[in-house]
């Protein structure tokens, strides 16, 4: 299990997502964000192969749409 | 006519409106009276379109009087949920951001719908942008379960959920991202059906996650959900995500036989000793599997891996794709947010773009997986939710996601999923059973579904209103 985001470290967070937060805003939104941590590092730590890919671009170009 | 109209599927009253046995006025002033005697209390619509809907059946009147039948949707009264763009008529994704907003253009399902001479009674409620919850703090209908009124209808398709079930109208859309359709359709003892990533489209309709977004139709019976996915199911050049498949005749796949049918169950995501998943929603699931058995299906344990991680994936791509659709909003005007929106909309901005990739790599191995399952079996079975419908007091912005997703893979894989009512909880609260198939293999998932539901017959049963 990940440790815990330091209060700090999330605020910083927050800031560079552009969200100009409160103090009480910060104190209620870092349990949503501590609940998804975990998962999130387990997830992470998965070794995929090389051709796992994340998204594929499609060369072709439809000027329809 | 022993039964009330409002409580008639689809398939029974578009037998008797193409008859000319049932006139659409008749039918669609039904539903009108009912929603006015109702809809106080279960807050199923933010809109009703009395006049409208009541000039669309006046049309649909004249049209069979002369000959013009257009279908098995002619005449009959839906409703969207209030993400579908409707011409001069607010769309409000249930959010104060949208609180003014009038398309003038239809989304292409419902126009689909109009063509089919369905006749729109109204706009239902639904969480705001399809995700908040039943959030007090939005100002917009919170709807109930007809079920229990002091639980949820479920969402974020919660006034589609709750108006089928309550016959406040005879079908309707929902959306889902991550269990919008199915979730409800369980909660709410219906049927509803997310259809391949594609099928349907997607144009005027108020995006979540672009990458998860499905849309489908809700609807008392399998046959009926059949009907509606058969007139907006199709390819839409203007819809970049739209597949351009032939669409089958899904009625054709409404038989009772699902003799030799393989139906894989991945016990070990969805059948766990986890506590938090509930008890009787399991037994529910396993009477039905035995039914289908003794039907002369096949039930067998299939191993999908990577659904381990299937809840850590699909809320970083929803909740990052939310927020980028949602970030300007979210930045310079966040009080027109409802609070569980909001915040839930904030975290997506907190996560990274390697969270976000690594997110769709699992994805793609999810779905290869199940590729690879689906050339053993023809569908897949599960409980549509972990849980019966919480209680209004249980809920706050996270309440759904510390229990299980068991609807998100098949957003994350595309895969069409269907919810069909299984049993009741020893609370008398609706149990729904997921099958799920290939990619535009809906027949499929229709004939299994149908074939439980007619056996099962619990569409005999309707909550006490």
């Amino acid at each position: 299990m990940p440790e815990a985001i330091p209060l700090e470290d999330f605020r910083a967070l927050t800031k560079r997502a552009g969200l100009d937060l409160t103090d009480d805003d910060i104190e209620s939104l870092k349990p949503m964000y501590d609940h998804y941590a975990e998962p999130i590092a387990r997830m992470n730590a998965l070794e995929l192969d090389a051709e796992d890919l994340a998204v594929v671009f499609p060369p072709g170009w439809d000027p329809e749409v | 006519m022993t039964t009330e109209l409002h409580y008639l599927t689809i398939g029974e009253a578009s037998a008797l409106l193409e008859s000319g046995q049932l006139s659409p006025v008749e039918l669609t002033r039904a539903f009108l009276e009912r929603i006015d005697a109702l809809d106080d209390t279960l807050q199923c619509y933010i809109t009703v379109l009395h006049d409208s809907a009541m000039a669309d059946a006046r049309q649909a009147e004249a049209e069979i009087l002369r000959g013009a039948y257009r279908g098995p949707m002619h005449g009959i009264p839906i409703a969207l949920k209030d993400l579908y763009d409707t011409t001069g008529v607010r769309t409000t994704a249930s959010s104060k951001v949208m609180a003014a907003r009038i398309p003038t253009e239809d989304a292409t399902t419902t126009a689909r719908l109009k063509a089919s001479g369905a006749a729109l009674l109204g706009k239902l409620a639904m969480h705001e942008f399809a995700l908040g919850g039943p959030d007090p703090t939005n100002g917009f209908p919170l709807a109930r379960n007809p079920w229990n009124l002091d639980h949820i209808p479920g969402g974020s398709s919660s006034g589609s959920g709750a108006g089928i079930a309550a016959g406040l109208c005879m079908g309707a859309l929902g959306s889902c991202t991550g269990g919008s359709i199915r979730g409800p359709a369980a909660f709410c003892g219906i049927a509803g059906i997310k259809a391949t990533y594609g099928r349907v489209s997607r144009y005027g309709v108020v995006p979540l996650s672009w990458t998860l977004d499905h849309c489908g139709p809700m609807t008392w019976t399998v046959e009926d959900s059949a009907i509606m996915l058969q007139v907006i199911a199709g390819y839409d050049p203007r819809d970049p995500t739209s597949g351009n498949a032939p669409v089958p005749d899904y009625s054709a796949s409404l038989v009772e036989d699902i003799s030799g049918l393989r139906i894989g169950v991945p016990r070990h995501f969805f059948f766990t000793d986890d506590p938090t998943i509930d008890k009787d929603t399991l037994a529910a699931v396993d009477g039905a599997l035995k039914m289908m058995e003794d039907m002369g299906a096949h039930v067998e344990e299939i191993n999908v891996p990577m659904l381990e991680h299937a809840g850590a994936a699909q809320p970083v791509i929803m909740l990052s794709e939310a927020f980028a659709y949602h970030r300007s909003n979210l930045r310079s005007k966040p009080e027109l947010f409802g609070e569980m929106v909001r915040a839930r909309f904030r975290t997506g901005g907190l996560f990274s773009s390697s969270d976000y990739v690594q997110a769709q790599r699992v994805r793609n191995v999810l779905k290869r997986e199940f590729a690879d399952a689906l050339k053993v079996v023809d569908v897949v079975a599960s409980p549509t939710m972990s849980n019966p419908a919480p209680r209004f007091d249980e809920m706050d912005a996270m309440t759904t996601s510390r229990v299980p997703s068991f609807t998100g893979p098949y957003n994350l894989t595309g895969m069409p999923a269907i919810s069909v009512p299984c049993g009741f909880t020893s609370a008398g609260l609706p149990v729904g059973l997921q099958i799920a198939g290939k990619p535009f293999d809906e027949p499929t998932v229709f004939r299994a579904a149908y074939a439980y539901q007619q056996r099962a017959r619990l569409f005999e049963q309707r909550p006490a209103i």
